[in-house]
């Protein structure tokens, strides 16, 4: 999957994941599995951006605003955390797009 | 019918069971834990086992040493082949006994209860707590660190014993409330020696034994706000004893548990919560266990620093 299609996606999390943030880290739990996952500070706060609004695009922009990355480097890094969040489970595509 | 309370529940122990160790009286919130003896082939015929699914086993080599297994609809069955098998319900407000040694009730205090406890929806911790003037300090780290040495030689330099190895942190309006649990203290036999030698009549023997001797303390029977945490940890080339902790790693916290069985979704939310309010707002320390430096120094220096930072 390139990260032009997963950016062009939208997101949740579903309600057996639960995530907390701690000060330098935020943890993410699995409530079915019992399984944790940690995210560094920025990974924290791209679940954040992401829980709350379902759009990894929105995850590019802030990410490129609160943390000065250069456009492509956020587009790559933030579709590579999509993808493997997905692949952990920790978050699922939405059933229906919002908006459209 | 003697009524206790420990771990945060209020219990009622049926005529026969002797807890000398928990403290007297009603003194926790909430409907009563009812402990009683089991009657004979009780377990076997409530137990479900076929619906039963194993939470936790503990072995040593083959041999099992706990097991825990969950049965949705009848609770949680709790195994020690030496000391016996505790039915809790799946509400919490009962355990029913089947005793198998003469010591088996230190299973119900060290296992059956704290399990009890967080069936009920508490958070026991692996942790032991002293209490120096109504406020509580908490002591985790891995087993073998010296937790109990550490809180005993705290008891000889005048603080409250509030519990020895499971600590129940509870949330309230004013931060964190940590409850008495079992109020002896279980020394190794060179450590009992040290203590009588040391501190004399504050430590009573209660209970010789072949690994650890028991010994009766000044306890502290009510819960305590929870002022401090103190993680220890072994070696460190850090000039220091006692470091505060801006970022605790919340992977430590949540390893703290006390209690592994327990994987029902409410109760991995609510841990995750504890944990997270833990580091937001009770000040942690990493006390660093350095060789050549005993429990009796190192208590010496976790009381002045305590005492430094609640006065």
């Amino acid at each position: 999957m390139s990260a032009d299609s997963i950016l062009d996606e939208r997101f949740v999390v579903p309600d057996h994941v639960v995530h907390r943030s701690f000060a330098a880290e935020t943890v993410v739990l699995n409530l079915e599995t019992g399984g944790y996952h940690g995210l560094n500070e920025v990974g924290g706060f791209m679940l954040g951006v992401l829980a709350a609004t379902g759009d990894p695009g929105e995850v590019v922009r802030r990410v490129v605003t609160e943390y000065g990355a250069p456009l492509d480097r956020a587009r790559t890094d933030v579709a590579s955390f999509c993808t493997d969040l997905l692949e952990r489970r920790l978050i699922e595509r939405a059933k229906r797009l919002p908006g459209r | 019918m003697s009524t206790h309370h420990a771990f945060g529940l209020s219990l009622e122990l049926e005529e026969g069971i002797e807890a000398g160790e928990l403290p007297e009286g009603s003194g926790a919130a909430g409907p009563p834990t009812h402990v009683r003896l089991a009657a004979q082939g009780e377990l076997d015929a409530r137990w479900p086992a076929e619906r039963a699914r194993t939470t936790r086993e503990v072995r040593e080599a083959e041999r099992l040493l706990l097991a825990v297994a969950r049965a949705p609809d009848c609770g949680y069955l709790l195994t020690i082949p030496a000391l016996g098998r505790f039915l809790i319900s799946i509400d919490g407000d009962e355990v029913a006994c089947e005793p198998a040694a003469q010591d088996w009730i230190r299973a119900l205090t060290a296992q059956a209860l704290p399990l009890a406890a967080t069936v009920r929806g508490l958070e026991p911790f692996h942790a032991s707590a002293v209490v120096f003037d109504g406020s509580a300090l908490a002591i985790a780290g891995a087993g073998g660190l010296g937790k109990t040495s550490l809180a005993a030689h705290l008891v000889g330099a005048g603080a409250e014993l509030l519990t020895d190895d499971v600590l129940v942190v509870e949330p309230d309006e004013d931060g964190l409330r940590a409850h008495p649990g079992a109020g002896w203290l279980r020394l190794r036999s060179a450590e009992a020696g040290r203590v009588l030698a040391l501190y004399g009549g504050r430590f009573q023997p209660v209970r010789p034994g072949d690994e650890r001797a028991q010994f009766a303390v000044p306890s502290c029977d009510e819960h305590a706000p929870l002022r401090a945490l103190y993680l220890l940890r072994r070696g460190t080339t850090t000039p220091l004893d006692i470091e505060p902790l801006e970022a605790v790693p919340p992977a430590e916290l949540l390893g703290a548990t006390y209690n592994l069985s327990v994987r029902e979704p409410d109760r991995l939310n609510r841990q995750l919560d504890l944990c997270q309010r833990l580091a937001r707002v009770l000040p942690i320390f990493r006390l660093h266990v350095r060789p050549g430096v005993g429990a009796e120094s190192l208590a010496s220096r976790v009381a002045d620093h305590f005492r430094a930072l609640t006065a």
